[in-house]
């Protein structure tokens, strides 16, 4: 896919999705009933005002791209790496928002955050067990010195162990 | 007179000294590890300040933010990996002088430009800043909505991208920073019934979610490197590894014409220090006796671009502490340490409580001393430092940053909403939209609206608008300077895109 190309549909997609934004999210998001409009501007103005500079600002990119001559038509896009090194971020990606939503509630900070350290070290490539094993130890003990011993913060438990002290 | 003497006593106390010292070494050492940023080290480590007493916490951030700017400059000279992009012009001369096996010169000329830029621009923001906020005190809320749109401008004419992408960055932060209940009438905004919501976005999750998280992401699309195999050989003569007396006299001139460089860059939101240090460089290379010595390992190639990208990070407090409107990555970053320990910079601050800004000042001045003596011990670890592989450093990030995100609210959706932010940031740099102005427009959009709100009041109890503006001079001078800079903005944006056209 062209640069040109991938940039027109991503112009073409954000035009739709601040459209989807600007009539049903915020008029669904914000209620304008009796009480809410104070003096000066609605409680909608912010919103609605930066939807309608983006809507602006995304028209002026397609004209841009629209009027602008076209001899990099051929050229690829560049923000693109290769396929693995895509699949390893976007591994790493998944793997945080898993122990985000589930890990750290499921298993605790300290047994979801060993295993989301060793999970990540393993992806990005570590094939020593000494490492993938004792650094994430590591890194979880520095964090139960400075939270837990240092600032009396104590993160979460988990969910599934009550047991469990830590 | 009190003032100053109170806030100089605060800084000198022995825990503010304490936070210096930390905050000197952990931002070195930091700073020192490759692919780890200034900013990110130091949005990592915000949440934490809190917990600390303002006066341990404040004077830590800010030495933080110095050591870290020197630390990132070894990766740079010893590696060829900039820590920040603002020492990708350091890499320029640094790494052929560290090649020849004079790492040791090229780390301590950059420690001495560092310390002086740093100095130079911390004396100018203490003259600066209080004669600019005794002017902002006169300010009223239209004049405040003028120069946030002013500051707004300056950023997305200064970004390097195209410039729609950066005001939609902008506006994307501002729509962001509406979530939660309306701040004059209560009713809820794009809340939808969810009660972690009510309070806002939180600052924490989005300053590490956008400056650092999006950043591991983005890096880990990059090819893996065994980084300690690029270690580079040091020569073991003592004059190779030191700065002498007469070398140090000869750099005088370069470092102070690249300190104000940096200062007047830095005062100015958005131009940042990277661009202060490409000007630094080419205008020491410009007026060098022998500029055909740039390139191979110059000492004036490296001070001037590291005394102006040390300069700026004084001087873009200016406009924080006159007017409390940040105008880079780290002045937001600052500022977000501020508000924590419950510190509003502007020119208010200077009239009614002046003790905290003096005691800024002073640790300011303090943390460039302690950096200077820290920084000749840290030299020999500095190249240990560097060699710490990526593959072990971004999951400790990543596990260090959610501890630091739950820890501000103790509230798990405080670290999902910084993933979260941190997917949007690493999908935006992909696609070339500044993530630093969307950051900027979310701490901003909040004092605009009020500001906003509160002129529209003021102006429908007066006799309209043109009334209004023409009782303000103020306003009229700044709403002449904001069309002038819109002019030059438009005009500058169609020769560019004519020149590129031609291309």
């Amino acid at each position: 896919m062209s640069e040109r190309t991938r940039e027109l549909l991503l112009i073409g997609g954000l035009i739709a999705g601040t459209l989807g934004l600007g009539f049903g999210l915020i008029p669904a998001g914000i209620e304008e009933g009796f009480g809410s409009r104070g003096a000066g501007l609605s409680p909608r103005a912010m919103p609605q005002v930066a939807v309608a500079g983006i809507l602006l600002a995304l028209t002026f990119g397609l004209l841009q791209m629209i009027l602008a001559k076209s001899p990099n038509d051929a050229t690829p896009a560049t923000g693109d790496k290769s396929g693995d090194h895509l699949l390893r971020a976007a591994g790493a990606v998944l793997i945080c928002l898993l122990f985000a939503y589930i890990g750290f509630n499921a298993f605790g900070f300290y047994l979801g955050g060993v295993a989301m350290a060793a999970a990540l070290t393993l992806l990005l490539g570590e094939r020593k067990v000494l490492y993938v094993l004792l650094l994430p130890i590591l890194i979880l003990a520095v964090i139960y010195g400075l939270f837990e011993l240092g600032f009396q913060i104590k993160l979460p438990k988990s969910d599934f162990i009550p047991g469990l002290p830590i | 007179m009190e003032a100053i003497l109170e806030g100089i006593s605060l800084s000198l106390s022995a825990s503010a000294l304490t936070g210096i010292m930390v905050g000197i070494i952990l931002g070195q050492l930091l700073g020192s590890i490759p692919g780890l940023t200034a900013a990110m080290a130091v949005a990592l480590l915000v949440p934490f300040s809190f917990y600390f007493d303002p006066w341990v916490g404040i004077p830590m951030m800010l030495a933080m933010f110095k050591g870290s700017l020197f630390g990132s400059s070894m990766p740079a000279i010893l590696l060829r990996t900039p820590g920040t992009p603002a020492a990708a012009a350091t890499v320029i001369d640094g790494n052929p002088l560290a090649k020849s096996g004079k790492g040791g010169k090229a780390m301590h000329t950059v420690l001495y430009a560092s310390v002086f830029g740093d100095a130079f621009s911390d004396i100018c923001l203490i003259l600066g800043a209080g004669m600019l906020a005794s002017i902002a005190i006169r300010f009223g809320p239209s004049e405040y909505v003028v120069l946030i749109l002013f500051a707004l401008m300056s950023l997305v004419s200064l970004n390097h991208g195209s410039s729609w992408k950066g005001i939609i960055s902008i506006l994307l932060g501002m729509l962001i920073s509406c979530i939660g209940l309306d701040p004059i009438t209560g009713t809820e905004r794009l809340t939808f019934g969810n009660l972690e919501l009510f309070e806002g976005i939180g600052l924490i999750p989005m300053l590490i979610g956008f400056l650092a998280i999006s950043e591991v992401f983005s890096q880990l699309e990059q090819p893996i490197r065994n980084l300690g195999e690029k270690a580079i050989t040091f020569s073991k003569r003592r004059e190779d590894n030191r700065l002498s007396g007469t070398e140090r006299r000869a750099l005088l001139p370069t470092l102070l014409r690249s300190s104000a460089i940096g200062t007047v860059t830095g005062a100015l939101p958005g131009l940042g220090s990277t661009v202060a240090a490409f000007i630094a460089y080419n205008e020491a290379r410009r007026t060098a006796k022998n500029p055909k010595e740039f390139g191979h390992g110059s000492l004036h190639g490296i001070a001037a671009p590291e005394a102006a990208n040390n300069a700026v990070s004084g001087a873009n407090l200016i406009p924080l502490l006159a007017f409390g409107i940040p105008g880079d990555v780290a002045a937001a970053l600052i500022l977000g340490a501020l508000l924590i320990q419950g510190i509003v910079p502007g020119p208010l601050a200077f009239r009614d409580n002046p003790v905290p800004i003096y005691a800024i000042f002073s640790a300011m001045l303090l943390a460039n001393i302690v950096n200077y003596v820290i920084g000749l011990g840290f030299i020999p670890l500095a190249k240990k430092m560097v060699s710490v592989p990526k593959r072990l450093l971004f999951p400790a990030v990543l596990v260090f940053a959610s501890a630091g995100a739950y820890a501000m609210r103790g509230s798990l959706f405080d670290v999902q909403l910084m993933f979260g932010f941190g997917v949007m940031g690493w999908l935006m740099s992909k696609f070339q939209f500044p993530t630093v102005l969307l950051v900027i427009g979310f701490i901003l959009a909040p004092i605009l609206e009020r500001s906003a709100r509160q002129t529209l009041i003021i102006v429908s109890a007066s006799d309209g608008w043109f009334a209004f503006v023409t009782s303000r001079p103020v306003l009229m001078i700044l709403l002449a300077i904001l069309a002038i800079l819109t002019v030059i903005i438009i005009r500058q944006r169609m020769v560019m895109s004519r020149y590129v056209s031609a291309q």
